[in-house]
């Protein structure tokens, strides 16, 4: 939906009373002319109504259709609810406080198991800025056989960036790179280090770091 | 078949366009209006449900394609005029564009006897 329209149809649940006066007069004149428009045809006054009233059909489906259209019917249901929940909760306030308390302590739980898991396993490594890790592949951004003394280049080439880990293995030389924004050297790639990637500092990889 | 037999329900989609059609060819007029205009237009083939035609004729409203305002009817009764805006104009030739497009495929698949016939007994 459109800005203008959404502001239209906000205007429009605000006037919504306004709005379903109108339609009540708008189908009043309606049935009223058909209802002259069959008596303009010979019929009597009695046919032309009961006609009248079956070409209009149901009015309450009219309405409630209407009422949609003119109004917002996600935050009207909304607001229903909070107003039954409200009703609910001042009719058996002894069973709402203890839902509210059960509730109370659940959230209570899950925050300390969080701040828990938070402190112990997704501490932050021990590099300045270490959400700038990058890991130096190749061109597709796998890891590439790198050595020493490359990342050594790479690293006199970049400012302010300084070896913070190094290790080889028999899966080959990884690497890992901190620094935001820096020029690529063909043909290694850089791309920024996800969970998957493994741990930063497992003897396989290097890692350069600012400072 | 009788007469009252004989209506059809405005297909889905199209009412926009008969609306639209109908105030650009007339100017303002109520909702009962519109109503018969286009069943006179149709020669009563057409038959519009009131159930539809004032959320309709609202959503237009919405969409800023129409305006309405109160008047006098032929009959000296209040009445809800409707008229077409600058951008209902323009949405009536996308939605004529859009009916012919979709119309000319139902006729080309409607016209199409071989294909599909050939088509069913190679599956079988």
């Amino acid at each position: 939906m459109s800005f203008p329209r959404w502001m239209k149809r906000l205007l429009d649940f605000k006037n919504r009373r306004a709005l379903r006066a109108r339609l009540d007069e708008e189908m009043a004149f309606h049935l009223d002319q058909l209802i002259a428009e069959h008596e303009r045809r010979g019929m009597s006054s009695a046919a032309a109504k009961l006609e009248a009233k079956k070409q209009m059909g149901s009015s309450l489906r009219t309405q409630e259709s209407y009422r949609e259209q003119a109004g917002l019917p996600g935050i009207e249901e909304l607001v229903r609810d909070l107003t039954l929940a409200l009703r609910n909760l001042q009719r058996r306030p002894g069973y709402a406080g203890s839902m509210i308390g059960l509730l109370g302590l659940g959230l209570a739980a899950s925050l300390t198991v969080f701040v828990l898991t938070d402190a112990m396993l997704r501490r932050d490594l021990s590099v300045p800025r270490p959400d700038e890790l990058f890991l130096i592949g190749d061109e597709e951004g796998d890891p590439a056989m790198i050595s020493r003394a490359a990342v050594e280049r790479l690293a006199a080439n970049l400012p302010n960036s300084r070896i913070a880990a190094y290790g080889g293995g028999n899966a080959g030389d990884h690497a890992a790179w901190q620094s935001a924004g820096k020029k690529r050297e063909r043909p290694i790639s850089f791309r920024r280090r996800a969970p998957g990637d493994g741990d930063w500092a497992d003897g396989r990889s290097v890692t350069l770091s600012r400072g | 078949m009788s007469k009252a037999t004989s209506h059809m329900d405005v297909l889905q989609g199209t009412l926009d366009l008969l609306v639209l059609k109908t105030l650009a060819g007339l100017g303002p007029l109520h909702g009962y209006g519109i109503a018969r205009r286009i069943e006179q237009v149709s020669e009563d083939l057409l038959a519009l449900n009131q159930g539809t035609l004032y959320p309709a004729l609202l959503r237009l409203e919405q969409q800023g394609w129409i305006k309405s305002e109160w008047g006098v009817s032929e009959n000296n009764r209040r009445a809800r005029f409707y008229s077409l805006t600058v951008t209902g104009n323009a949405q009536l030739e996308t939605e004529i564009s859009r009916w012919r497009r979709m119309s000319a495929a139902v006729n080309a698949i409607i016209a199409d006897h071989g294909g599909s016939a050939g088509q069913g007994r190679q599956l079988e």
